[in-house]
């Protein structure tokens, strides 16, 4: 008789074996998951040289590889903290800036320039950030607005054209020419990218990440359980200005030449990155990925194949934007939503299937 | 004397800031959350009448009241339409929304007016002519903005002061959930709030267009920034704050200006809209709720 019950039980309820266990265990975990990605973009960088992969591919992987480290960061301040900020063209600026001054004025290794940047970012975050969280969360966009002006004209005032000669372009001391350069960043860059995921990932696990979302959640709560909104809203922000400033370092290693003029520290670059991580999902860093993939991967593959958006490049913003204020408006969890609805149903099926069927 | 020359250079800035920031302020205040996409909605308004103007010479005393209500019926529907059809959006939701509106209007005003910015897109402005009080020379297009803000500005305050509509505005500002059980009609007070702002905009636009000299989808950004920046200095705490705030900014920034004539200053030049700003952010740093305060205290 028990064993009867025993077989119908192991049938409904169909328990892994142990192999399928183990690998659905590891499959899962979002630190191999970021690895198996990192893996694949640097695959396809390698098939660039037999030809499988044109060039300009690669050159859109890598922009995309460098909006995914800004939007992961803003995604950390929007869909953690709930905070939104405008200032994101300004934070890569500091990224630019730092790497030229750093790496051909002062002729010092890309490793400074980084930590450089770093410091920079963390500097001007944490003045920003306490100045405009003082008053109210809702006023950091307006003082981001501001601040990414400031940052605009100084840097229009410091240096107007930027270049990176060739006797200091270099990576960890060997001097380098263009192309070998673009290809060590683009590798530093996938890196970087799976190393801020990993680094994002287990923050919001982590107990700072609990109090972020319990502070996007309700304020009056959270400070009740002792949490600061300052230090949690501040460490946020200064987040995602540290993962900008990176994500200009390496931009601007890759190009190699740059104009203060650039549609890169304009309000343009903010909003694409704001609408990046609503399009996907603001509570998830793939879907920041995701969201950086449509609108920055897709839009040039649109751009140079499809004749009617190369004539009218500007229907592409109109369209991310009305895309922006759809998904706020009716879908607010994004493509992410999409992805976890379509996974429950799938889910909900199975279950129902090994429900009802029933053989003995 | 040079003084009050550079005061009278800038008038017709002080009065677009001003406009610009009022607007702001005033959907600030009702909706609690600031419209990003102002600056966009009145380019794209400004837009229309001028080129009505430059092409089919449309009357400037019919022009500017079509801006008005094309400002004033984009803005209502933002409100009514975007923000009530939206599920729960909360007042993140709407700056977001207003963020993804400035993408939207970035890319409309492109595909109509592009071809017609690379062309040379400029506005002759109310009047070429300039008038002469002594020694200073005065543009007469500057007194037509002065007059046009003096006018709208009174207009709307003695009506948030004196009028019915002015109390339901105020108290919709004050508390939007107390003003609608007391039967104010806050959706009604918000989407003319909406509308009114826009409009206000839209004037501003086609005020500070008539006196660039090269205009572009992005020309009102610059404004915008100064918009919020006045008016977070001004404090929302009141409506006239930020008008102050905004009469102030542009004024001290010509001042600074004023100093890099001298050479031993000549390296401030490019530096003046920054030192203003970072003047701003150090001002807030001390009064976070801005210059015009009002102490309240809120009971949890």
């Amino acid at each position: 008789m028990q064993d009867f019950l025993k077989r119908d039980y192991f049938k409904i309820n169909k328990p892994y074996t142990h192999a399928r266990q183990k690998r659905r265990k590891n499959l899962a975990l979002p630190n191999i998951q970021f690895a198996l990605f990192g893996v694949v973009l640097l695959l396809l960088f390698i098939a660039k040289i037999p030809g499988i992969v044109p060039t300009d591919i690669i050159t859109t992987l890598f922009n995309v590889i460098m909006y995914a480290i800004i939007a992961v960061g803003f995604c950390m301040l929007l869909g953690y903290a709930g905070l939104a900020s405008l200032g994101t063209a300004g934070f890569v600026g500091i990224g630019i800036y730092s790497a030229y001054f750093v790496m051909e004025r002062w002729g010092l290794t890309f490793g400074i320039a980084l930590v450089f940047a770093i410091l920079i970012a963390i500097g001007i975050g944490i003045t920003v950030g306490f100045i405009s969280l003082r008053i109210e969360g809702i006023y950091l966009a307006i003082i981001t607005l501001g601040v990414s002006e400031i940052l605009a004209f100084a840097f229009k005032a410091l240096a107007s054209s930027l270049s990176l000669s060739a006797a200091n372009r270099k990576l960890f001391f060997i001097k380098l020419g263009i192309t070998n350069m673009q290809g060590g960043i683009f590798i530093i860059g996938v890196l970087i990218l799976v190393a801020l995921l990993v680094m994002s990932s287990n923050l919001i696990n982590s107990p700072t990440g609990r109090a972020m979302i319990a502070m996007k959640n309700s304020t009056a709560a959270a400070q009740a359980m002792g949490i600061s909104l300052m230090k949690y809203r501040l460490l946020a922000f200064v987040i995602s200005v540290i993962y900008a400033a990176i994500a200009g370092v390496i931009y601007f290693l890759y190009i190699g030449s740059f104009q203060a003029t650039d549609l890169m520290l304009t309000i343009t670059t903010s909003l694409n990155i704001l609408g990046a991580v609503i399009i996907g999902g603001a509570t998830s860093l793939w879907g920041a990925v995701f969201g950086v993939f449509i609108i920055y991967g897709l839009n040039t593959i649109l751009m140079s194949y499809v004749p009617f958006f190369r004539q009218n490049g500007d229907m592409m913003t109109i369209i991310i934007g009305l895309l922006i204020v759809i998904i706020v408006m009716f879908y607010a969890g994004g493509f992410n939503q999409l992805i976890n609805s379509i996974r429950f149903r799938i889910e909900a099926k199975k279950s129902l299937g090994r429900l009802l069927t029933n053989d003995k | 004397m040079i003084l009050l020359e550079t005061f009278i250079s800038s008038i017709p800035y002080v009065c677009v800031t001003v406009l610009a920031t009022f607007a702001i302020t005033l959907i600030f205040k009702t909706s609690d959350t600031a419209n990003f996409a102002q600056g966009v909605i009145a380019a794209f308004s400004s837009f229309i009448v001028i080129d009505l103007f430059n092409q089919a010479a449309f009357p400037l005393y019919l022009g500017l009241p079509l801006g008005v209500i094309i400002g004033f019926i984009v803005g209502s529907f933002i409100d009514v339409v975007i923000f009530r059809k939206g599920k729960n959006v909360y007042a993140i939701g709407k700056q977001i929304i207003t963020m993804g509106l400035v993408s939207v209007f970035y890319g409309i005003t492109s595909i109509l007016f592009k071809k017609k910015f690379i062309n040379g897109f400029s506005f002759r402005g109310f009047s070429d002519k300039i008038m002469k009080v002594g020694e200073i020379s005065i543009p007469v297009n500057s007194l037509y903005c002065l007059g046009i803000t003096l006018v709208v500005l009174s207009v709307v305050f003695l009506g948030l002061y004196f009028t019915k509509w002015g109390l339901g505005v105020r108290a919709t500002a004050s508390n939007e959930t107390v003003a609608d059980m007391l039967g104010v009609n806050t959706r009604a007070i918000t989407a003319i709030s909406w509308g009114l702002a826009c409009g206000i905009a839209a004037i501003s636009a086609m005020l500070y267009a008539s006196v660039r000299v090269n205009i572009t989808t992005l020309f009102m950004v610059n404004i915008q920034v100064d918009a919020f920046m006045a008016s977070v200095l001004g404090g929302f705490a009141t409506f006239y704050g930020p008008v102050i705030a905004a009469v102030l900014v542009p004024v001290f920034a010509r001042l600074i200006g004023l100093l890099a004539i001298y050479p031993r200053f000549s390296f401030i030049s490019g530096w003046v809209n920054v030192i203003v700003y970072v003047i701003i952010l150090l001002l807030i740093l001390f009064k976070p709720k801005g210059l015009f305060d009002k102490i309240a205290v809120r009971k949890v």
